[in-house]
């Protein structure tokens, strides 16, 4: 069933006239690319037909049947069989290196033609809304971007070409067969249809076989990672020799797979083999029968003989290009489907008017901005809010703490107001502008924005806190370091400020990424900061200086906080309370102490312990 | 070499007699099908002498029946020289897996998930191409190019020994440029492995990109690997832009060889006609082998490569093994365990996991251990069950030394609930029936209940017999977690230890998990780590272990009149337990 799909896929014209239109720009490469092959394939026929006429001018003369191509050839045999042997040096030469540079162009085409179809896609991906990647695997988008675009790599350099290479030299050698003798011609093609038969019955074997050497090997990789993962437990509940048992049963499942496999060639190459000394068979009697007529030369008949070995190769690989060619339509349909999901709306909304328009206002009044929310309301999936009817002011220049428990809602208030989503209800204002007005870039240059997760990409520390920025002095580099504490551990390390870093972070301690990703949402020196605090364990010192850095960086900015720690809290401006998606609570450190209220229960729950230590290490500095 | 490949020899001796059958059938084979040509020579002579439509009759049906006769040698050496193959790659595997079953979990640490997983399939597979088509493809290539050039000498020297020069020269193209494709092909897969992991970072965070308004930089970054990749392919396409036409050349080459040299041979009467068709149609013959040769070589070269990996793996012996001398003589375990000056050190470092420990359980205790994360708690328990050794003292199970207790009976005794839950891809109830795949239907349903389970399993669309994992149900860590539990009580174990077996269970559930489980071990003994003080308190005593010793040990009551660490904790967890209710 699954066959009749790609099979249906292969002739779906609008499939291939798009995978086409990616080779436009190359199409003199591929020009140049396809009269290469034209040449390397007439080649092929060389061989056998420069052997005709050394046997029948030289070696076995037979005058009456010259043919008039043939006048060329010296009387002398010794000088005509030194000039034949020339010339087939020559096609071979010329053979060589049409092929040589067949391979370079269409490969290095190959190459360009997947690079922009990748880059393309990667790009692509990079336009989608956040909600796209909430519904699609990273897994899944990965490989289209790699697996699927080198399926159809292989589809355009060695399966089209390939399939096109063997069809102009089957051509060309029948063309040369029927010139020398078209009986014996049709009496050789007797045997393509068995030939054909016999490998596609090989084929269809053999791709049987292959799917269940598939599954089996699938079953037997999840069973090594489960079992080499899972070891302890295998050993502590004494299941070695069941385990053995099983594993001995997929790997049978693999042996009897491949045994079908062996199966299969051990009958198709004998049977390809003798199908060809058929031909020779079969041409010895048809063509010996003529000769003894004297219809027919001894040279025409070597040079058969010699044809039939080439007729038959390019119907073997013919039927074996069929699979590659599959495989590579499926992969481009599920990359085309990709490219088509529309890109995400907010971006192409904000309108260029609209951020020169606040282009214009930030000349004015660069820092005055207010964040309001006016009656938001949001739900990531229908009906499931996660902010209800939220309404509250930040002034510029404060800093306002949101606290409350997980699921309460405070990350996604920073998500509406990068634009990550859009909420169903309300109005989100910046300096009493819509953010729907502002242009998405220009919106989110002004955030400075740290998360939870402090993301580190593979790169420097000097990459990841310049972000791209390019306009980040070494100045600016070194007081930003100084500032938020960084010193220490930029000269702890070898190549300071240019030591790379795994993805991830690899060696630093959570402490020290959280330093890395907030001096990175400070660098720019945005008018707001987004800061949203890790709530993983840190030590006492680099708590310090977390804290120490936190209040450097709030000063002359607009921050919102997403607060873990009691120290951040206490430094904020205004406390806002979070519970289910409501603000149950709004005031200072004291006055919400005072209230006695969650904030209170909080306070008691998660800070009451530290309170002590923050406070004398507070008074130290 | 030769060391590497003696693993090898136990297993083409078992199957010596079918190797001696497969090397017949490919000498008979290869015997037939140097004789086709030469049959054609005598055919191809006749048609220049005056002959008969019998002659030509009969040429034919002789080429006919020596290729159908070496058609089945063909067959049969096939079957029997690659099916050996694949009977050796499925018994190495096999003895392989059951030497890795039995590695420590040290062993496991040292080396990554994926590269013990590549060395038992890909380098398996490489071992096994070298031991069937490798073999059998030498032996054809030397006994081919024998025969060919025996005959061909025996008609022509001297135009043998012109052909042999290029043909010598195809092997060593082959040779040479299969090494450096393959070492390309590695780099260009590293290559592709960087696109990869690129597109996984940059797609996983792409919050923070789009945070920075990072896209632009995050599609040049791509585009700058692209570009590497393409120049690192680019290398490899040169390669074989040279050598598919070079081989190509070579061999077209021979065939020049013999259309001039042979033709002037022919010419001056020193070779017939025939003989001139049977040397063209023999160099047809050769081109496999000329090429095969080459090839062999490398499947050599990268087989025995992959066997050195693999020997490494099986020379490893298991670290923790069962006594050789002084095998207790109780096969039943009471459940007595007694930890005297035990240290655990990590590997290569002063630093210690535990430190000097000494701790008496008596048989029939319930005991909780508590303490901060890294405090050595899961060490100490892995003592019990032997997944680790002590670095220093002694432990006593029943008053015996630990490590005269045959393993098989140690572990007998021993219900564990690992911190990590980790269930096979198979049926909850084989998940289950883990430990003791004979059990009776009565007792899994009796564990399931004080596992809390009966009322999941109902809910499941199969019962006992729904898959878990990636094709079957997705289940919640708490079920994970009950599972781990069922599996270890289906042991009836005297020793049971749970390490924070419940973090992912709900309170309700778990205090009615303890209070089942405080009838059925009444007699037994059991280890318990938990966080939390409410599930400490069911047991009969609380040892708080930081930083590797034991800071406390005591009743619940006692520990809370201490006013300690374990007072500090309980007192914290009581107000979170108050906001909990408070919430809802």
């Amino acid at each position: 069933m699954i066959d009749e799909d790609s099979i249906e896929k292969i002739y779906d014209t609008h499939l291939v006239a798009r995978l086409a239109s990616y080779l436009t720009p190359y199409r003199v490469l591929v020009v140049v690319s396809v009269i290469l092959l034209i040449v390397h394939s007439s080649c092929a026929v060389a061989g056998p037909y420069l052997t005709k006429l050394i046997i029948d001018h030289y070696l076995e003369p037979v005058d009456e049947i010259d043919t008039p191509t043939d006048t060329w050839l010296p009387q002398d045999a010794s000088t005509g069989i030194d000039m034949i042997a020339l010339l087939y040096l020559v096609v071979l030469a010329c053979g060589f290196l049409a092929r040589h540079v067949q391979i370079l162009v269409m490969q290095h085409t190959g190459q360009q033609v997947m690079r922009d179809l990748r880059v393309k896609i990667f790009s692509h991906l990079h336009k989608m809304s956040i909600t796209f990647f909430d519904r699609n695997k990273i897994g899944r988008l990965v490989t289209r971007t790699t697996t699927d675009v080198e399926t159809l790599n292989e589809m355009f350099t060695s399966g089209v070409v390939a399939i096109f290479g063997d069809l102009l030299t089957l051509a060309f050698v029948l063309a040369a067969m029927i010139h020398l003798s078209p009986d014996l011609t049709m009496v050789c093609c007797t045997v393509i249809p068995l030939v054909a038969t016999v490998s596609i019955w090989f084929r269809k074997r053999v791709r049987e076989s292959f799917r269940e050497v598939r599954s089996a090997v699938a079953k037997i990789n999840s069973f090594l990672q489960e079992h080499f993962n899972g070891i302890s437990v295998v050993q502590l509940f004494g299941h070695e020799a069941e385990s053995k048992r099983k594993f001995d049963t997929i790997n049978n499942e693999h042996r009897a797979a491949y045994y079908r496999a062996i199966g299969a060639h051990a009958y198709f190459y004998p049977i390809i083999d003798w199908l060809g000394v058929l031909t020779v068979a079969v041409i010895l009697l048809y063509g010996g029968l003529q000769v003894l007529d004297g219809s027919l030369t001894i040279g025409v008949v070597v040079a058969f003989i010699q044809y039939g070995a080439r007729v038959f190769r390019p119907i073997q690989d013919l039927s074996e290009k069929h699979n590659i060619l599959q495989a590579a339509m499926a992969g481009a349909e599920r990359i085309f489907t990709l490219l088509d999901t529309p890109h995400d709306q907010t971006i192409s909304r904000g309108s260029p008017d609209a951020s020169a328009a606040n282009r214009k206002d930030k000349s004015q009044e660069a820092t005055s901005f207010d964040i309001e929310f006016r009656n938001v309301s949001f739900a990531y999936t229908d009906q499931h809010w996660v902010l209800r009817n939220i309404s509250f002011r930040i002034e510029a220049g404060k800093t306002i703490a949101f606290v409350g428990h997980t699921g309460a809602g405070k990350t996604t208030l920073t998500n509406l107001l990068l634009r990550f989503y859009e909420p169903q209800e309300g109005q989100i204002l910046l300096g009493g502008r819509d953010i729907r007005n502002w242009s998405v870039a220009e919106l989110r240059r002004s955030f400075g924005v740290a998360l939870q997760d402090p993301c580190l990409l593979a790169g420097t520390i000097r990459q990841n806190i310049c972000f791209g920025n390019t306009t980040i002095t070494e100045q600016r580099l070194n007081q930003l370091s100084k500032d938020m504490n960084l010193k220490d551990l930029i000269n702890s390390l070898p190549s300071g400020l240019d030591e790379p870093l795994l993805e991830g972070g690899g060696s630093l301690s959570a402490g020290e990424k959280q330093l890395i990703s907030f001096t990175r949402a400070l660098a720019p020196n945005p008018q707001f900061l987004i800061l949203d605090e890790a709530t993983s364990n840190i030590d006492a010192v680099t708590e310090l200086k977390i804290s120490e850095a936190f209040s450097r960086m709030v000063v002359g900015h607009t921050a919102i906080v997403i607060a873990h720690r009691l120290s951040t809290i206490q430094r904020a401006d205004r406390i806002i309370v979070m519970h289910n998606g409501t603000i149950q609570e709004t005031g200072t450190h004291h006055d919400l102490l005072s209230k006695q209220g969650i904030y209170w229960r909080l306070y008691q729950l998660q800070y009451r312990d530290r309170k002590s230590s923050d406070l004398e290490n507070g008074k130290e500095h | 070499m030769f060391l590497q490949l003696q693993t090898l020899f136990p297993y083409l001796v078992r199957h010596r007699w079918r190797y001696v059958a497969g090397f017949s059938t490919l000498i008979l084979k290869t015997l037939l099908a140097g004789t086709i040509p030469f049959v054609l020579r005598f055919a191809v002579d006749s048609l220049t002498k005056s002959f008969t439509s019998e002659t030509l009759w009969k040429w034919a049906l002789l080429l006919l029946t020596l290729a159908l006769t070496k058609g089945v040698f063909q067959y049969w050496m096939r079957l029997l020289l690659i099916g050996i193959s694949r009977d050796i790659e499925y018994e190495f595997r096999n003895d392989v897996l059951s030497h890795l079953l039995c590695m420590p979990r040290k062993f496991f640490r040292s080396y990554r998930t994926g590269d013990l997983m590549s060395r038992v399939t890909n380098d398996m597979n490489a071992v096994r191409l070298m031991l069937g088509a490798g073999v059998m493809h030498t032996v054809d290539v030397i006994l081919t190019f024998f025969v060919v050039l025996t005959v061909m000498s025996a008609t022509d020297w001297k135009l043998t020994c012109l052909i042999f020069l290029p043909t010598l020269l195809v092997s060593l193209v082959v040779s040479y440029f299969g090494r450096h494709i393959h070492n390309y092909s590695q780099k260009v897969q590293e290559s592709f492995a960087d696109i990869s992991a690129l597109t996984q970072e940059s797609l996983s965070n792409i919050r923070i990109v789009r945070a920075y308004a990072r896209e632009e930089l995050e599609i040049t970054r791509f585009t700058e690997l692209n570009r590497k990749y393409v120049a690192t392919n680019w290398k490899l396409i040169k390669l074989w832009g040279k050598f598919y036409p070079l081989l190509e050349l070579l061999v077209g080459v021979t065939y020049l060889v013999v259309l001039w040299y042979g033709g002037r041979r022919v010419l001056s009467g020193e070779l017939t006609l025939g003989s001139f068709v049977m040397f063209m149609t023999y160099m047809m013959m050769l081109t496999w082998p000329m090429i095969g040769f080459g090839w062999v070589v490398n499947v050599i070269q990268r087989g025995t490569a992959s066997l050195k990996r693999l020997n490494e793996l099986l020379k490893q012996p298991p670290s923790i093994a069962d006594p050789t001398v002084n095998i207790s003589r109780s096969t039943e375990i009471r459940g007595d365990l007694q930890l005297c000056d035990v240290t655990i050190r990590y590997p290569n470092s002063e630093q210690r996991i535990l430190r000097n420990l000494n701790l008496d359980i008596t048989a029939g205790e319930s005991m909780a251990i508590v303490g901060p994360t890294g405090g050595g708690k899961s060490s100490l328990v892995e003592l019990i069950p032997r997944v680790i050794e002590p670095s220093e003292g002694v432990i006593l199970v029943d008053g015996e030394n630990i490590r005269s207790i045959p393993l098989r009976i140690l572990r007998g005794s021993i219900g564990m609930v690992p911190q990590e839950t980790l269930l096979f891809s198979a049926t909850i109830r084989e998940n289950i029936v883990f430990g003791c795949p004979g059990a009776s239907n009565r007792s899994i349903k009796d564990v399931t209940e004080m596992a809390c389970l009966n009322k999941d399993i109902a809910d499941f669309p199969n019962g006992y017999e729904t898959l878990v994992g990636e094709r079957g149900v997705t289940l919640s860590g708490g079920q994970k977690q009950r599972i781990a539990i069922a599996r270890a009580l289906l042991r009836d174990p005297r020793i049971l230890i749970l390490d924070d077996a419940f973090s992912s269970v709900d309170t309700v559930t778990e205090e009615h998990i303890l209070r089942q489980l405080k009838i059925v071990m009444r007699n037994r003994t059991t280890l318990l780590i938990s966080h939390r003080t409410s599930t400490a308190q069911y047991a009969d005593r609380i040892v708080v272990l930081v930083a590797g010793k034991i800071i406390e040990d005591g009743t619940h009551e006692a520990l809370l009149r201490k006013q300690g660490y374990y007072y500090e904790l309980h007192q914290k967890q009581l107000i979170e337990r108050e906001i909990e209710s408070v919430k809802s």
